[in-house]
């Protein structure tokens, strides 16, 4: 027999399709539900564009393949300096045309459009010329944009001349400025921030071309957007901005793809690891990530080539983040035990624990606010915001504890005003930073036991633990759950993505539990569960959980 | 650069599957939008009236509508979210044995609504809900859990006789 619930959903047969859906869907699709019309609008704005530019130039009939269009890859994107000028150089290089676009040590090479080249001059008889033209299928024909400060002096080198220039609004094709002939020189970028697309028709003495560049006019890292929006429409990437600023809780990444939902990949400068791997992105999908300022490049799909990214710049200017990394690299760690109280909250017990702070020092949670909780309650001096000391706490019975590392020269130490735990442990592991040790009452811990509970914090959109090793208890596993976020839950996956000892949904903040699960390997989140686009489970966002091990007690 | 996409093998006869399935697919907008009967409604034409004018990139018609239907529902309910539309109520033309389970499906999130109603209510396997939901099945199987353990907790576990 059915339980109720089963019966009540078979009450669900009774709902008819209403009369009018079949006259509806032969209307065929409305336009308001297609979320990619900014994106047709952009591409009919480089018909136009280009019907503008043909004047310009002398055309063949040569269709440049992928990699010609996708163009720009070798730009790479800062925060402007404010004190250099924009190189235009036009040059030829083993007998062809080259355009590019350099602001200090940024460059961006043009992207042409058409070309018209005679390797033995335009003015010999029956010269042997040779054209090419593109068929963009977007607009602006570049990916990348060098970013400058408004109204950069553009200076040209080289032995090209500019002979027309027309500068558009990436957005929306726009003109902004632009002289036809040629007479009014290119001599600077527009005055007002946003992205600019730089049409510029060359002409050498073996010939002419029409070449794009991309600019991203920038008058500091606060104008930045906080959101970086990546269309995967095309299946190309295409962003908004080239310069991000973070969010209280990270990156921010909206997307939008008006032919369905592809893989999101954020990589790191170096180009070979993976910040981000986002599956499954939808159109109208937002993520946040934690990740430290810096450079990357994104790109849509799995296993981008680098060529098929976009860079963009991380900036903190609103000083979200506090580097996890010491200044000074790596040292190996202090462990102790202290009787400040537990109840104490962080900063105040992190300030109870340390000695010799400078008064400009200012102790912060690692990362970003909603992620101090990854390796447990982490916390950074930070002195000329570069992060010096980093303690990480871990409750031992009712005091704290933790560890402890320090950059030589600091004169930060753990205090002397704390008395010990443990009963003369075995000396400092690693070094030690100078201060006061087991006489003055903070000694090492070196045997910590596993724990018995798993500490769950969830918050931002991501979850941490205290240890990611934890001790299965006779009656199963048990779970101290916080919501510190807007959280529904708390999931521990099974390697098949199932929830074998059910999900804790959040009642109330704190919600301590016990799952009835053999021990093994597992995978902890914290999910928003009433908002589509953002659930999945670890085999589909493995970087929103945290692999841990059960072991069997005893 | 010129987009690739499948081509289907063979012509699909539209009018065939819109007789066969349009219903079902309504019943589980209807579902997975918790009773937005116009938000349900225009997203199953619309899937279908995109399917008609795609017809030949597409290779297996009815998961694509299913996916379709759901992306345009997920973005209307999410538009509604943030503009909400004025004073109506989604329950008003139910009918009223309908109430109790439109209210308790809209304590799931639309993934898990989506999954049960095609799961039980339309019967379908795990890996055709999946095909259908666009997801893999091991996401379908958690849905499935979630949702189950929450309308038993809203609508009661106890057996009854009928089915």
């Amino acid at each position: 027999m059915p339980e109720r619930w089963e019966h009540e959903l078979k009450k669900l047969r009774e709902v008819e399709r209403p009369s009018t859906l079949e006259d509806r869907v032969a209307e065929g699709p409305h336009p308001h539900h297609e979320p990619g019309r900014p994106t047709r609008e952009r591409v009919a704005a480089a018909v136009v564009a280009f019907a503008v530019c043909a004047a310009v130039g002398v055309f063949g009939y040569r269709t440049l393949s992928n990699d010609d269009v996708d163009g720009g890859s070798n730009v790479a994107t800062g925060v402007p300096s404010g004190d250099e000028t924009l190189v235009l150089e036009l040059a030829t290089s083993l007998g062809q045309p080259s355009a590019t676009l350099l602001y200090g040590d940024e460059r961006q090479e043009g992207v042409f459009e058409s070309t018209n080249w005679c390797p033995n001059g335009v003015t010999v008889p029956d010269a042997e010329c040779s054209s090419s033209i593109a068929d963009f299928a977007f607009f602006p024909p570049v990916n990348a944009f060098l970013v400058v400060p408004p109204g950069t002096p553009i200076e040209l080198t080289g032995n090209g001349s500019v002979a027309a220039w027309q500068i558009k609004g990436a957005a929306d094709g726009h003109t902004v400025d632009g002289s036809e002939s040629g007479e009014t020189p290119l001599a600077h970028v527009p005055g007002v921030d946003g992205r600019y697309a730089i049409n510029v028709g060359a002409h050498w003495a073996l010939g002419d071309a029409n070449v794009w560049f991309g600019v991203q006019v920038l008058s500091s890292e606060s104008a930045a957007p906080d959101v970086l929006t990546v269309d995967c429409s095309l299946g190309l990437a295409q962003t908004d901005t080239s310069v991000v600023r973070t969010q209280s809780n990270g990156l921010a990444i909206q997307v939008v793809n008006d032919t369905g939902s592809s893989d999101l990949e954020v990589q790191q400068d170096d180009g070979d690891t993976i910040a981000i791997r986002q599956p499954n992105a939808h159109n109208g999908a937002e993520f946040v990530y934690g990740v430290a300022p810096g450079s990357f490049a994104i790109g849509c799909g799995r296993n981008v080539s680098r060529d098929a990214t976009v860079p963009f710049e991380l900036v903190d200017p609103d000083d979200n983040y506090a580097s996890w990394d010491l200044a000074c690299g790596d040292l190996p760690q202090t462990s102790f035990t202290s009787t400040v109280p537990a109840s104490h909250p962080h900063d105040l017990a992190i300030s109870e624990l340390l000695w010799g702070l400078a008064p400009d020092d200012r102790i912060r949670g690692a990362g970003y606010a909603a992620d101090m909780w990854r390796l447990g309650p982490t916390y950074v001096v930070q002195r000329n915001r570069e992060s010096v000391v980093r303690v990480v706490l871990g409750e031992e019975g009712e005091t704290w504890s933790g560890t402890f590392q320090a950059c030589d020269g600091t004169g930060i130490t753990l205090s002397e005003k704390i008395v010990t735990t443990g009963g003369g442990g075995s000396g400092p592991t690693g070094s030690a930073p100078s201060g006061p040790t087991s006489a003055t009452g903070v000694t090492a811990v070196t045997d910590t036991p596993l724990p018995s509970t798993l500490v769950v914090r969830c918050e931002g959109l991501g979850s941490a633990v205290d240890s990611t090793t934890v001790l299965l208890q006779v009656d199963g596993l048990h779970i101290d759950a916080t919501n510190v976020a807007d959280a529904f839950e708390v999931r521990v996956e099974d390697a098949d993505g199932l929830v074998p000892g059910g999900e804790i949904v959040f009642e109330r903040a704190n919600e301590r539990a016990t799952l009835d699960i053999p021990s093994g390997t597992y995978w902890v989140g914290c999910e928003n569960g009433m908002l589509i686009d953002t659930w999945a489970g670890h085999v589909e966002a493995p970087d929103s959980y945290i692999q841990i091990d059960v072991l069997p007690s005893g | 650069m010129t987009l690739v996409t499948p081509r289907a093998e063979a012509e699909h006869d539209f009018d065939a599957l819109f007789r066969a399935h349009a219903s079902e697919v309504y019943r589980t907008l209807y579902a997975f939008t918790a009773g937005r009967r116009g938000i349900a409604e225009e997203a199953t034409a619309e899937a279908f009236a995109r399917a008609v004018a795609h017809a030949k990139r597409i290779r297996d018609p009815l998961a694509w509508i299913y996916r379709t239907a759901f992306r345009v529902a997920a973005a209307e309910l999410k538009h509604e979210r943030r503009e909400p539309p004025e004073a109506e109520d989604p329950r008003a033309d139910d009918r009223p044995g309908l109430v109790p389970l439109v209210d308790a499906l809209r304590e799931l999130s639309p993934n898990q609504r989506a999954a049960v109603v095609l799961r039980y209510e339309a019967d379908l396997p795990v890996d055709e809900v999946a095909r259908r939901m666009g997801i893999n099945a091991a996401t379908v199987r958690v849905h499935l859990h979630r949702g189950r353990t929450r309308l038993r907790e809203i609508l009661g576990a106890e057996e009854t006789d009928d089915a």
